[in-house]
C-alpha cells in the first residue's frame, strides 16, 4: 500500500475529494493539471484560495494536499497528459482521470491495460468519473484479469447460517476471485438499448454518454454558459444518438435534455463528496486487493438516490 | 485537458446546479451542526461549499493527533485545540463570506445554554450569556432551519433527537461503522426518529482512552491489538507507535525497535521479556512520575512481577525453557481467566513462537491480528489482561477477550465522507420544497408536512454491490413513525429488575440516563408523590436522602412490582411511564450464577412479558459455543439483514425472498440495552471488519507530523449504525 501510487488527472472538485480520500489512506499521489486556477473553481474545490486564482491548477493544490499526509509522496506536473511519452505511466498502479478529453480517456485507459498485461497480477488500473449537476458516473478498469480477495466475513456467515447443524464454527478463509474488466472502448460501443435487464436502461448513463458524444463531436464539453442555440443544438443531437442507440426519442425529455446541458460543467460539492467517496474506496480495494471492487460502471442518480453499479458490456449469461 | 470555460462566478455555478430559488434559500438557511469530527469535517466542508452561510456548529472536543487521518480539516499544529473553533476557522477560508454568521461553540450539546429555547432561536439574548462568539448577541436570533447531526455517540444523537422533535425541527443524522453507514432524516409525526428502531450496542473507543485512561476490558483490548501490530505486524501502523523523533517519546519505542540480539529461542525470549518490562512496567512508572495520572481517581499500577520486585529476567527465561508456555488450545471453550504470571508466560511463549522461530521471523513486520490465529489471541488476552490489571479492570478469559476483540470496528473515512455529502443533499431537498421566505433576508420556515413532500429517503452506504439492483448506495422511503417508541410517541416501557435490591441511584443511573439518556430526570410516585429531581432548583437534600435506598423502601409507597413510575424530562420535554416488575435473579441484582439474568442487572422493553421471553432465548442462545460463534458476522451483514427487514416490513410478500438466509438475530435487551463489554454476553454481538483495517489499507493514514502518535490505525469513537 504504501509503494503504491495514484495519478490524478485534473483537480477540480471531484479530483480534489477523490484525492484527499487516497492521501488520507497514506497512498503517493501525483497532480496533473494544465489549467490555470479560476473564480469559479472555488466553489467547490477546498484545496483552492482566492489568493491561488491565476496559478496552474495542480500547483495551487500541491501544499494542501501534502498537509493532509505529510509522510506521503507527492507530486505535480502543471501540464497535460499529452505532454508526456507513454513511458510516463508506467510508473503508476492507478490512474484517475476526472477531467479528460474523450481522446486522454482511451489513450490512457490503453496504457493501463498494457501495464497489467506485462505486469500481470500488479497491473494498472484505469479509472475516470465525472459529474455533472447532480448526477455523475464513474468507469472503472482494472485490467483482463484483476485478483482479489474477497472480505472473509459475510462467507463464512452465510455459510452458517444455512447449513444450520452441519459445518465448522470457523469463518471460511477469503475467497480469491477474478474479474475481468472490458476496455473502455469496448464499452462505450455498446448500444445503449442493450443496457436493459430487469430494470430498464439507467438514464444517469445515457446522460453521460450524451454529454460525451458531444465533446467528441465538437472538440470539447458542453460550454456551461451557452446560448439557447448551442442548447437546441445538443437537444437534438442527443435525440438522434438516442435513436441511434435503440432508446425512443423520449427517452429522456426535451426539458431534461435542456437542463443536462445547461448543468453539464457544474460541480457540486456533496455530488463530489458522495461520488469521491465511493470511488475513493474502490481505489483502496483495487490497490490493496480486498474486497470486491465494482465493475465497471458505477452511476450516482441525484434524483432517486441510488448509487448503482452496472456492467458495462452487460454480462452474457442473465443471472 | 479538457477546454476552460469562460469565467463565471462561483454563485453562477451553484446557481446553474441549484436554481435561482434554491440557490437564495440555500444562502439564507440557518442550520444546526452537531459535531465537528469525522462527518462533522466533511459536513462543514460541503455546507460551505454549497452556499450555506449560516451555520453553528458545536463540538465538546479537542483535536488529537490521531483524528489528523480523517478529520482532513485539521493539521498537526492544531492539535489540543478545540474541533468546533479550528473546523470553523478552516471552512470560512473557503467562503470569506460567511465570516459573520459562522458561529463555533466548545461545548457539550447537553449543556444548559443549548436548551429548547436554544434550539428555537425564538427568545431575545443577552449579550455575554456564555454562547462564544454569538452575533447579534442583542437582537432577536434567527430561527434554525435544519439541525445536522454529525456526532459518534448515541447518547448525545438521543438528545438531539429529544431537542429537536420538542422543538419540530427536522433533523439530518448521520452514523457510519467501518464500511456501512446511514443518513436519515427526521421530523416529529412525519417519519420515525431516531429512537423508534432499537439500536445496536454502542461501543466507543476515544483514542486518549485507549492510550492513557483505560476503564473498561474492551479499551485494553484495543490496546493489546495495538501493541501486536507495534510488535509483529505493520509498528508505524500501531496507535502506539511513536517516530523515533517524537517529543516526550515513550520508553517502550527504544526497547521494541531494539529487537533480539541474536537469533534462537533464548534471544527472543530475553528480548519479550525486556519489552514486556518496558511496556507493563517502566512506561506506566514513568508515566505516574511524570503526574500523568495526578488528577485521575486511581493511579494506575505497574504490572509487578515484571519490575524489580519480580523474578527478574533470568528466571522468566528458565521458566519459559521449563515448559512454562501456555498454549492457547482449548482455550475457545474454557472461561478461565490468567493469572499475572499465566499472562507474562503467555506473551513470552508468542515471543518464542514469533521472534525465536527463524521462518516465522522473517515475517516480522507483516502478522495482521485475525482472532482466529490462536497465537495472535494469546498475546492479545495476556496482553488485555496485564494492562487490565495495572488500572484495575476485570480481567477476561480468552473467550471473551476473543469475542470483544471480534467486535472492534475501525473508522473509514471514506465512508464519512459519503454520509456528510448525503445529509447535505438530503438537506437541499428540504430546502427545495421550503416557500420562499418573507421577507426575504430571514431563513426560510418550514411548512408543517416537509421531509415526506420533499422526498427525504433513509440512505444506506454498503461495501459489496449485491442484490438485484447492485446497490452501493441504497435509498428507502422514509420508516414511519413507532407506535411503540416512547420517545416520539410517548409510549410507555416496561422494565424488570429486583425492587428490593435495586437502588434508585441505580434506576436513575443505570436505566433512566445509562439506556433510556435522560438528560435530568424527576420521579413521581402514585401521581403526587416526587420522590427524585434534578436541574435548578431541585431539592437535592431528598435526592440524596433517596438514592441509597432500595427501590421498595422508597417513601410514598416505593417501587414495588407493578408500580407506575412516570418520569419526567422538562430539557428534553419528555414524559415516561414506567411499568416496574420485580424479579429476583439468582445471585442478587447483578445476577450471578443466573444463566437467564441479564448482565447489566435489569431488562428494559416494551413489555416485560417479552422481555423476559427474550431473556430466557439470550440464555439459550449461550447455551452452545457453535451458536455463539454464529452470531459473529461482519457488522455490515447485519446492517444489510437489519435493513432488508426494516424495507421488508413494508413490501410484506417480498420479504422471504430478500432475506437471503441472512440469520438476523432478534435484539433481546430491548430499548437501550446496553451491555458494552462482555463479548458474549451481550446482546448484539457485532463482529468488526477488522481484517480490512489491520492492513492500513483503508482510512488510515500515515503517521501524520512526526508527532509521535500513530495516526492510522486509529479507533476514534465508533458508532454504531441504527
Amino acid at each position: 500500500m504504501q509503494e503504491a501510487r495514484v495519478l490524478f488527472c485534473g483537480l477540480r472538485a471531484l479530483g480534489a475529494e477523490i484525492c484527499k480520500n487516497v492521501i488520507l489512506a497514506g497512498i503517493n499521489v501525483t497532480l496533473m493539471d494544465a489549467e490555470t486556477v479560476k473564480p469559479e473553481d472555488l466553489g467547490a474545490q477546498f484545496f483552492l484560495r482566492p489568493e491561488h486564482v491565476g496559478m496552474n491548477r495542480a500547483e495551487a493544490c500541491l501544499p494542501g494536499v501534502q498537509a493532509m499526509n505529510p509522510l506521503a509522496s507527492v507530486a505535480c506536473h502543471p501540464s497535460d497528459p499529452s505532454a508526456y511519452p507513454d513511458s510516463f505511466f508506467v510508473d503508476f498502479d492507478v490512474i484517475v482521470g476526472t477531467d479528460l478529453t474523450p481522446a486522454q480517456m482511451r489513450r490512457l485507459d490503453t496504457l493501463a491495460r498494457q501495464r497489467g498485461k506485462e505486469g500481470g497480477r500488479e497491473g494498472g488500473g484505469f479509472l475516470c468519473a465525472v459529474t455533472f449537476g447532480l448526477h455523475a458516473w464513474a468507469f472503472i478498469d482494472l485490467g483482463e484479469s484483476f485478483i482479489g480477495r474477497m472480505d472473509e466475513a459475510p462467507e463464512g456467515g452465510r455459510t452458517e447460517g444455512k447449513n444450520g447443524e452441519g459445518g465448522g464454527a470457523k469463518p471460511l478463509p477469503p475467497r480469491e476471485f477474478t474479474l475481468a474488466y472490458p476496455s473502455l472502448s469496448d464499452a462505450l460501443a455498446v448500444p445503449w438499448s442493450a443496457l436493459k435487464s430487469r430494470f430498464p436502461v439507467p438514464r444517469v448513463f445515457v446522460m453521460a454518454r450524451l454529454l460525451g458524444l458531444y465533446e467528441e463531436r465538437h472538440s470539447g464539453p458542453f460550454p456551461p454558459n451557452a446560448t439557447e442555440e448551442s442548447v437546441e443544438v445538443f437537444v437534438s443531437e442527443s435525440q438522434l444518438a438516442m435513436g441511434a442507440n435503440g432508446l425512443e426519442a423520449g427517452f429522456l425529455s426535451e426539458e431534461e435534455l435542456r437542463a443536462l446541458a445547461r448543468q453539464s460543467q457544474s460541480e457540486l460539492s456533496p455530488v463530489c463528496a458522495v461520488v469521491g467517496g465511493i470511488l475513493g474506496q474502490e481505489i483502496l480495494k483495487a490497490i490493496s486487493r480486498k474486497g470486491e471492487p465494482a465493475l465497471n460502471v458505477f452511476l450516482w442518480d441525484g434524483a432517486t438516490h441510488e448509487g448503482r453499479v452496472i456492467a458495462v458490456p452487460p454480462p452474457k449469461e442473465k443471472e | 485537458m479538457a477546454p476552460s470555460s469562460p469565467s463565471t462566478s462561483v454563485d453562477d455555478a451553484r446557481t446553474r446546479v441549484l436554481g435561482p430559488t434554491l440557490a437564495q434559500a440555500v444562502r439564507e438557511a440557518k442550520l444546526l451542526v452537531v459535531g465537528a469530527g469525522g462527518i462533522g469535517c466533511e459536513l462543514l466542508k460541503n455546507l460551505v461549499l454549497t452556499g450555506f452561510e449560516k451555520i453553528e456548529v458545536i463540538d465538546l472536543d479537542t483535536i488529537d493527533v490521531s483524528n489528523l487521518n480523517r478529520q482532513f480539516l485539521f493539521r498537526a499544529e492544531h492539535v489540543g485545540q478545540p474541533k468546533a473553533v479550528v473546523a470553523k476557522e478552516v471552512v470560512l477560508r473557503l467562503n470569506p463570506r460567511a465570516a459573520k454568521t459562522l458561529v463555533a461553540h466548545h461545548a457539550n450539546v447537553k449543556d444548559p445554554q443549548f436548551n429548547m429555547e436554544y434550539f428555537k432561536q425564538v427568545k431575545t439574548l443577552a449579550r455575554g450569556n456564555g454562547l462564544r462568539e454569538s452575533h447579534g448577541g442583542r437582537k432577536r436570533r434567527e430561527q434554525f432551519t435544519l439541525v445536522l447531526n454529525a456526532l459518534d455517540n448515541i447518547d448525545a444523537r438521543r438528545h438531539v433527537n429529544r431537542m429537536c422533535l420538542a422543538t419540530g425541527k427536522a433533523m439530518i443524522d448521520a452514523g457510519t461503522m467501518g464500511y456501512v453507514g446511514q443518513v436519515n432524516v427526521i421530523k416529529k409525526g412525519e417519519a420515525a426518529c431516531y429512537e423508534c428502531e432499537e439500536k445496536p450496542v454502542q461501543k466507543v473507543y476515544p483514542i486518549c482512552t485507549i492510550r492513557s485512561t483505560p476503564d473498561k476490558p474492551v479499551h485494553c483490548v484495543v490496546w493489546a491489538k495495538e501493541a501486536y501490530k507495534l510488535l509483529f505486524g505493520a509498528a508505524d501502523a500501531s496507535l502506539l507507535y511513536e517516530a523515533p523523533d517524537a517529543p516526550e517519546p515513550s520508553l517502550y519505542m527504544p526497547v521494541v525497535l531494539a529487537r533480539p540480539e541474536g537469533e534462537g529461542m533464548e534471544a527472543a525470549v530475553r528480548y519479550g521479556f525486556r519489552v514486556l518490562k518496558a511496556l507493563f512496567y517502566d512506561e506506566l512508572s514513568a508515566r505516574v512520575d511524570r503526574g500523568v495520572y495526578a488528577r485521575a481517581r486511581v493511579a494506575p499500577c505497574p504490572v509487578p512481577c515484571l519490575g524489580d520486585e519480580g523474578k527478574g529476567e533470568d528466571a522468566w527465561v528458565a521458566l519459559v525453557e521449563d515448559g512454562g508456555e501456555g498454549g492457547g488450545e482449548g482455550q475457545e471453550w474454557t472461561r478461565e481467566v490468567w493469572t499475572e504470571e499465566r499472562c507474562v508466560l503467555e506473551l513470552l511463549g508468542v515471543f518464542a513462537a514469533l521472534v525465536g522461530d527463524p521462518g516465522r521471523r522473517r515475517d516480522l513486520g507483516r502478522y495482521d491480528f485475525d482472532k482466529d490465529d490462536a497465537l495472535a489471541m494469546r498475546f492479545v488476552t495476556a496482553a488485555t489482561n496485564l494492562r487490565a490489571a495495572s488500572f484495575g479492570i476485570p480481567a477476561q478469559s480468552y473467550h471473551h477477550a476473543k469475542g470483544i476483540a471480534g467486535n472492534i470496528v475501525p473508522a473509514i473515512a471514506t465512508t464519512n465522507a459519503i454520509a456528510a455529502g448525503l445529509q447535505v443533499l438530503e438537506a437541499l431537498k428540504i430546502l427545495r420544497t421550503a416557500p420562499p421566505s418573507v421577507p426575504s433576508s430571514a431563513p426560510p420556515s418550514l411548512p408543517s408536512s416537509t421531509i415526506v413532500d420533499a422526498g427525504c429517503r433513509v440512505n444506506y452506504i454498503v461495501r459489496t454491490y449485491a442484490g438485484r439492483k447492485r446497490l452501493l448506495l441504497q435509498p428507502t422511503k422514509l420508516h414511519p413513525p413507532n407506535p411503540a417508541c416512547f420517545v416520539c410517541n410517548r409510549s410507555s416501557l416496561d422494565v424488570v429488575l429486583d425492587t428490593e435490591a435495586s437502588t434508585l441511584g441505580f434506576l436513575v443511573e443505570k436505566v433512566l440516563k445509562g439506556s433510556l439518556s435522560f438528560a435530568q430526570p424527576t420521579i413521581t410516585l402514585r401521581g403526587t408523590s416526587i420522590i427524585y429531581e434534578e436541574g435548578e432548583d431541585a431539592d437535592e437534600a431528598m435526592a440524596r436522602r433517596n438514592l441509597p435506598l432500595p427501590l421498595a423502601s422508597l417513601p410514598a409507597g416505593g417501587i414495588r412490582d407493578q408500580s407506575t413510575v412516570e418520569v419526567d424530562d422538562v430539557s428534553q420535554d419528555l414524559t415516561l411511564q414506567l411499568h416496574v416488575y420485580h424479579k429476583r435473579w439468582e445471585g442478587g441484582p447483578e445476577g450471578k450464577g443466573d444463566a437467564e439474568a441479564p448482565p447489566q442487572g435489569f431488562l428494559l422493553g416494551g413489555s416485560a412479558k417479552e422481555a423476559l421471553k427474550a431473556a430466557a432465548a439470550a440464555a439459550a442462545a449461550q447455551a452452545t459455543e457453535r451458536q455463539r460463534a454464529q452470531h459473529l458476522y461482519a457488522a455490515e451483514e447485519e446492517v444489510k439483514s437489519t435493513l432488508r427487514v426494516q424495507v421488508n416490513r413494508k413490501r410484506g410478500g417480498e420479504a422471504r425472498e430478500e432475506r437471503e438466509g441472512h440469520v438476523k438475530r432478534s435484539r433481546v435487551e430491548g430499548r437501550g440495552g446496553n451491555g458494552e463489554e462482555d463479548g458474549s454476553r451481550a446482546v448484539e454481538v457485532i463482529e468488526g471488519e477488522e481484517g480490512k483495517g489491520t492492513t492500513g489499507t483503508e482510512g488510515e493514514g500515515r503517521e501524520v507530523g512526526g508527532m509521535g502518535d500513530g495516526g492510522r490505525g486509529a479507533f476514534e469513537p465508533v458508532v454504531i449504525l441504527d
